[in-house]
């Protein structure tokens, strides 16, 4: 029996955590896996802080991950990582990405906090998803990664993409989902980082 | 066929399944899912009530004329479905009536997060709970034969996990379901509630009650997994997947699928086996009041909370003391729920906000964020319809105790068709001089733009009467004199509004109409506007409002295009003529 994986999802309403968490839901099912999704809707979705968290495996009980027990955190901005920091296992990875907080009330405040985990992963998913044409894809971008760090082969999830997202979107989306994927630059250790 | 299913969607799978064809629910967190995905299945009858009162009863009329019928409300709303709720269980059913509640233990998104088990055992009716989506959707098709076996309404009770949370659910796809109904018979007398058959009826259902324990005893859903004897935990509902998930198959477990009326023999079969008793359940200790009436000894709220939800963490701490190590937690800023950009609202409270002697009752709704920072608006939130209420006794003890203020209530289009007319009818008739503001946003925002009756669309979207809020106004009693319909975003009309409503000796309504942001028929925004950061002095005006386009960058306040909605409320207010068109 292998062990469950758990992964925090973590962003802001309107920000696609939801859908992305769909997505990534969806293909672990047609993968086989037993798996556990927990949302919550309703006020939250007003602007405010959204998270989902799933869990993947032979068999799942718990929808809730257990404080100290993610082995994968995606931040869909710094803050909103750092908010579910406690999460983390000991050698959980944190996916990070590197979204233009430029409010007073972030800019400049957060980052060095990044340094306390063992494994810290940015991800250019801001920039990438300008790139591709729109920004609102940065969450395929973030999708990417996360299935890029979990090992997990492009073909499948080009079918859960076909399958969940709107015609009208799902270029863009599997574009950005690929760029995510494959590219090399996006996946930056931290060390790397701080010496830029 | 296997699917990923929210709780709440494997409900409306269920129901369907069951050949339930008569829906009938008011929207509330976290319940709403289950009416909207049950209205798209073939041949279902579902609709959205004003409220859940009226809800329930639709649903009781339905199983009475012998098909099975389906009400889903959140816990606040079986307080308001009370009173049918009590007396179904004398009246009886002929088809099924299944009621769901959908508790929210960690109070989410209600008010309050009282346990609803107890409505069970105080309205006397089964009590199902289940622990996963596969479970809702099973149960669900044996709450109705429950129901109809002993002619008695069951209650269906989920929790914000258990409705929210995917789970891996099994269904047969092309399933024919069969369509069984109840015939009808004319003057059966027990359905007439007068004293003299009550009295009768209540003598049954207590005989009835104990053939129910007799079932739930052999319930297969209250089930006892044996292992190890050395600890044996009681759970029921999610708390039965956190303690799968922190012991496995190390402990004993005591299963509850159906609480009430409680398993008494299943339990002193489990009391005779496990050494060390532990009762792990959400909210109220009403499973551990069950076993220790019993005198079978256990530990249950001295180490588990009675307050917020449960999880797996908590459930591992309490009995085993153990813990995770965890990386130290970093305090960042909370990003709360606001108000939508452009969101009339804004415009109506930036008005209000401008009088000191304003008392501002508010009600449930997306307008409760009226009541938090910066806005600040509203004084009181208790309950749905509870503004116009509350805002008459408040007023009225000016009679005794003079403080020189004018109360006003705050109420949105859905919450007056749900509670808010009868408070309206209680102003007008005791003359009680208050001011009635309605929201009219065109929708019942909070829950996730449902339709309502002013909204001239069914739950399905098809067009059906639209019943104007200022015809129920006049006809509640208000003198037209005494009512003004306003669009929020003009701010000069809205402040006269409210200045000349504040000064009536009469009761006064304005009705505020401006639809609401996230509407999908909403056009895209054809104007944005902008900050000259020359002439502007930083005096945070614009800020104040609340809307959540107007940012603080570089010490500069400053509006996001990508969110502005060009509503202009920013630049009326803005004394220095710093925010123009873009
Ligand atoms: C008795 C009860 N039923 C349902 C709810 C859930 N609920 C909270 S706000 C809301 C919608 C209110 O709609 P409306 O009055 O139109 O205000 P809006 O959200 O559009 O501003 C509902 C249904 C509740 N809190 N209490």
């Amino acid at each position: 029996m292998t062990a469950a994986t758990s992964i925090i999802l973590a962003g802001v309403g309107g920000k696609g955590v939801i859908t992305v968490t769909n997505v990534l839901s969806q293909g672990l099912v047609a993968l086989g896996y037993d798996v556990k999704v927990s949302e919550v809707h309703g006020m939250s979705q007003r602007g405010g802080s959204v998270h989902a968290q799933v869990r993947f495996g032979d068999k799942i009980y718990s929808p809730l991950i257990e404080m100290g027990t993610a082995d994968y955190i995606v931040g869909f901005d710094q803050i909103e990582a750092l908010r579910w920091g406690s999460f983390l296992k000991q050698e959980g990875r944190m996916l990070v990405n590197l979204a233009e907080l430029n409010e007073d009330t972030y800019k400049g405040k957060y980052e060095d906090n990044f340094s306390r985990y063992k494994h810290v992963t940015y991800v250019e998913g801001t920039a990438i998803a300008k790139e591709t044409g729109n920004v609102r894809n940065e969450n395929f971008v973030m999708l990417g990664a996360l299935l890029q760090a979990l090992g997990f082969e492009f073909d499948v999830w080009k079918s859960t993409m076909e399958k969940y997202i709107k015609k009208q979107y799902q270029e863009d989306s599997i574009l950005s989902l690929l760029r995510g994927m494959r590219e090399q630059r996006v996946a930056r250790e931290k060390e790397t980082v701080y010496e830029l | 066929m296997k699917a990923l299913m929210m709780g709440n969607e494997a409900i409306a799978r269920g129901a369907y399944e069951a050949n339930c064809k008569i829906i009938s629910s008011y929207p509330g967190t976290p319940s709403t899912e289950i009416v909207e995905s049950i209205s798209v299945y073939e041949g279902v009858y579902a609709e959205w009530a004003p409220n859940e009162k009226v809800a329930l009863e639709v649903a009781a009329g339905a199983c009475i004329a012998g098909i099975r019928s389906l009400t889903t409300m959140k816990h606040v709303g079986v307080n308001v479905a009370a009173d049918p709720l009590f007396n179904m269980t004398y009246e009886g059913v002929n088809a099924g009536l299944v009621i769901v509640s959908a508790d929210d233990p960690g109070i989410h998104s209600s008010q309050n997060e009282q346990d609803n088990r107890i409505y069970a055992s105080h309205a006397k009716m089964p009590l199902l709970e289940p622990t996963s989506s596969q479970e809702c959707k099973d149960m669900i098709v044996e709450a109705y034969e429950i129901s109809e076996r002993f002619n008695t309404p069951v209650l269906f009770r989920t929790t914000t996990r258990v409705s929210h949370s995917k789970g891996i659910v099994h269904f047969q796809e092309d399933l024919a379901v069969e369509e069984k109904f109840r015939t009808y018979k004319k003057n059966k007398l027990d359905r007439l509630l007068l004293p003299a058959i009550s009295r009768k009826r209540h003598l049954e259902i207590e005989a009835n009650l104990l053939d129910i324990q007799a079932y739930s005893n052999s319930y297969p859903l209250n089930v006892i997994e044996y292992s190890s004897p050395e600890i044996g935990i009681v759970t029921s509902g999610i708390s039965y997947q956190y303690v799968k998930e922190v012991f496995g198959d190390t402990v004993s477990v005591l299963k509850l699928g159906m609480s009430y009326p409680f398993p008494d023999e299943k339990a002193k079969e489990f009391a005779a086996w496990a050494k060390t008793i532990y009762v792990v359940e959400e909210g109220e200790p009403f499973i551990e009041t069950s076993l220790k009436a019993m005198g079978i000894a256990c530990t249950g709220k001295e180490i588990i909370p009675v307050c917020g939800e449960l999880n797996p963490e908590i459930i591992r701490k309490a009995i085993t003391r153990e813990e995770f190590d965890c990386y130290e937690g970093v305090q960042v800023p909370p990003r709360p729920p606001r108000l939508c950009a452009g969101c009339g609202y804004l415009g109506l409270y930036s008005a209000v906000k401008q009088h000191r002697d304003i008392i501002a009752a508010g009600d449930i709704g997306c307008y409760t964020l009226g009541g938090t920072e910066p806005i600040k608006a509203l004084d009181t939130v208790l309950c749905m319809g509870a503004s116009i209420s509350m805002a008459t006794g408040m007023q009225r003890t000016q009679d005794f105790k003079p403080m020189g203020k004018k109360v006003f209530a705050f109420i949105g289009d859905s919450t007056f068709f749900h509670s808010g007319m009868t408070g309206l009818l209680n102003a007008v008739y005791n003359k009680t001089p208050i001011v009635i503001c309605i929201l009219d946003n065109r929708s019942t925002s909070m829950t996730g733009n449902q339709e309502n009756p002013g909204t001239g669309r069914t739950l399905q979207g098809s067009t059906s009467e639209v019943i104007r809020i200022e015809d129920i106004v006049l006809a509640l009693g208000i003198k037209p004199d005494n009512l003004r319909i306003l669009d929020p975003t003009n701010l000069q009309e809205t402040q006269q509004c409210v200045d000349t409503a504040k000064h009536s000796t009469e009761p006064f309504v304005i009705i505020s109409r401006h639809p609401c942001e996230l509407l999908k028929s909403k056009a895209e925004p054809t104007k944005k506007y902008i900050i000259d950061n020359v002439t502007c002095v930083n005096c945070k005006k614009c800020t104040m409002l609340g809307c959540s386009a107007i940012k603080i960058v570089d010490r500069q306040i400053m509006i996001d295009p990508l969110d502005c909605k060009g509503c202009s409320i920013c630049q009326q207010v803005c004394p220095y003529d710093s925010i123009k068109e873009a």
